[in-house]
């Protein structure tokens, strides 16, 4: 048997691996007691009822996965790293507990349809909106703490979900970077779930060419050499999937008819907002477990709103009949028509496409789309690549298809939907 | 938060011009993150989420929107009206004024940056002006020299930014 696998089976003894769940991405995810004991929680169970990817499934029907499986899988992408890092001595095993944990807890507060929610919750509520924030909430006020507690002190889990964790750096990047392990699980489902192949890449190869920067004081992951072209190929792939599946002009647009429905009703105290949600699960945390995608639908379809716009745009919603693109703006940059930017000192986007178009400024979508990079070239976030002369950022290796890529001009994008 | 309102606070500390060598040039990034940091801790409505990196707190988000801000082109600038925390910019307007002027202004934005989330948000937390400095010397003591650290330490504490 070879050596690393005799290593990863001392490492599960020792963990006390209860249960296996098979995964259609990763295959078996091992559990132990206390993690089971957490699964098992109706909070945790809720995660099955919060669609991964929104409203994705409308234009792509296989999307319907959940952020259960996602952080399932997170979990398990951060065993197969730390362990590597444990094998190295890098971390400890106590490290590896923690981080389990941390993976599996990352999206414990995600709004129903996930991101779709969490964007007009930030708008009404700034900051305290995010999904991390109610996330801590939960692993701070309900029963998830007792059961964190039988592994770790559930304030690490909060700091780490925070980016408040100071030592060691390494943990914040296996978090929060361009080669976390969200990321690293994100695209394999969501390529599969889609369909959409852009995101599949040599997860195994990428695996197990990832080592540290400095062993004593770790701050980043170092993919070898040898894992050049898995990693290269993670990070093109992740472009294209935003690119097809994530700003897909149909997903945007049933997701701004659902971000102006729910704003609507948060605004008219018939969805709850952030303080009724918290007080709600404070209470009886029985009410956060029924917080799902289909407590939203429950609330669309009885909605007894006056409001017309909201009215049709439920009714739209339940239908599957998307508003249209009618302009996509592909960038402000030197070379934009002069007239756009006279438009611009005059009149917001929406008001100038309801003026020409005639359609009411009600029925007018707009999102400034966030810029959709190959990769994040400073230093904390990240790819490094090992070179003879140390870790070295891959943007600065000449060879690199990313260093070429990041050449290209990636403009951000402001879609215009309309009636 | 919208990039009209990010854009209206940039135009408030005269930022604007810089973005045009922000792509290029790191420290200029590293200026734009550890100002957005302060600002927002100062209490402008910023809405970013700041995490703990050997550069101090970064943001990803705030990154993506200054690198989409840095495409438009200046009469962009000129055209927006979303109203800002005015005794925000002027809480980090008398902060950047008063640094030093020896070193680089990232050298003390980054330093500033990193004493402030040390003190105020990090995990274990530190109690004394003295825990701050040693983690900072150990962390970054090539960085940065111990009487600099004290100096930001003083600094942060007399515009009442530090808990």
């Amino acid at each position: 048997m070879p050596a690393a696998r005799r290593r990863a089976g001392r490492v599960r003894r020792k963990l006390g691996i209860a249960k296996k769940i098979y995964d259609n991405v990763h295959g078996y995810i091992d559990i132990t007691k206390n993690e089971r004991l957490l699964i098992d929680t109706p909070i945790f169970q809720r995660l099955r009822r919060i669609a991964h990817l929104g409203l994705a499934h409308y234009v792509y029907p296989g999307s319907t996965h959940s952020r259960f499986s996602h952080c399932l899988g997170s979990m398990h992408v951060m065993h197969r790293v730390a362990t590597s890092l444990i094998d190295e001595e890098i971390l400890s095993f106590d490290d590896l507990e923690m981080l389990r944990l941390a993976a599996l807890l990352h999206d414990v507060g995600h709004y129903p349809f996930s991101h779709v929610l969490e964007a007009t919750m930030k708008r009404v509520h700034g900051e305290e909106g995010s999904h991390e924030n109610l996330g801590e909430f939960i692993i701070r006020e309900t029963s998830i703490r007792e059961k964190v507690n039988a592994t770790c002190d559930p304030k690490k889990i909060e700091a780490l979900l925070r980016g408040q964790f100071r030592r060691p750096l390494l943990f914040q990047y296996l978090v929060g970077s361009s080669l976390d392990v969200d990321k690293i699980d994100y695209l394999q489902r969501d390529s599969i779930h889609t369909g959409v192949a852009y995101g599949a890449f040599d997860v195994e190869r990428l695996l197990s060419c990832l080592t540290v920067d400095n062993p004593s004081r770790p701050n980043w992951l170092v993919v070898t050499q040898k894992g050049r072209q898995a990693i290269e190929d993670f990070l093109l792939g992740r472009f294209h999937m935003f690119q097809s599946v994530y700003y897909h002009k149909a997903v945007v647009a049933f997701e701004l008819m659902l971000d102006r429905v729910t704003e609507t009703l948060i605004l008219k105290n018939a969805l709850p907002n952030l303080a009724v949600i918290k007080e709600s699960t404070s209470a009886n945390e029985d009410w956060f477990t029924n917080y799902d995608d289909s407590y939203i639908w429950n609330i669309l379809k009885n909605n007894r709103s006056g409001h017309s716009v909201t009215n049709e745009l439920i009714r739209r919603l339940l239908s599957r009949q998307s508003i249209k693109l009618a302009r996509e703006i592909l960038s402000f940059s030197s070379s934009q028509p002069q007239p756009l930017m006279e438009i611009l000192a005059k009149e917001t986007l929406p008001q100038w496409l309801s003026r020409r178009s005639g359609v009411p400024e009600d029925w007018i979508f707009y999102k400034e789309q966030p810029r959709v990079t190959f990769l994040d070239p400073d230093p904390d976030v990240t790819v490094y690549v090992e070179a003879t002369e140390g870790p070295k950022r891959l943007v600065e290796e000449e060879t690199s298809i990313i260093k070429k890529a990041m050449g290209f001009p990636v403009p951000s994008f402001s879609c215009l939907h309309a009636e | 938060m919208s990039r009209a309102k990010l854009a209206s606070y940039m135009r408030s500390l005269n930022m604007i011009s810089d973005l045009k060598t922000f792509q290029l040039n790191f420290d200029k990034r590293l200026e734009f993150q550890k100002t957005a940091y302060l600002l927002q801790e100062a209490g402008a409505d910023l809405g970013y989420r700041f995490g703990w990196y050997l550069h101090g707190p970064y943001s990803s988000a705030y990154a993506d929107d200054t690198y989409s801000l840095a495409s438009f082109p200046k009469e962009y600038y000129a055209s927006i009206q979303e109203p800002i925390d005015e005794k925000a910019v002027q809480k980090i307007k008398d902060l950047l004024g008063s640094i030093p002027p020896t070193k680089t202004r990232s050298y003390w934005l980054e330093l500033l940056a990193c004493v402030h989330f040390v003190k105020n948000h990090s995990y274990p937390r530190v109690n004394s002006k003295k825990q701050v400095v040693d983690y900072l010397l150990r962390q970054k003591g090539k960085r940065f020299l111990e009487t600099d650290i004290y100096k930001a330490y003083n600094l942060l504490q007399n515009k009442n930014l530090l808990e």
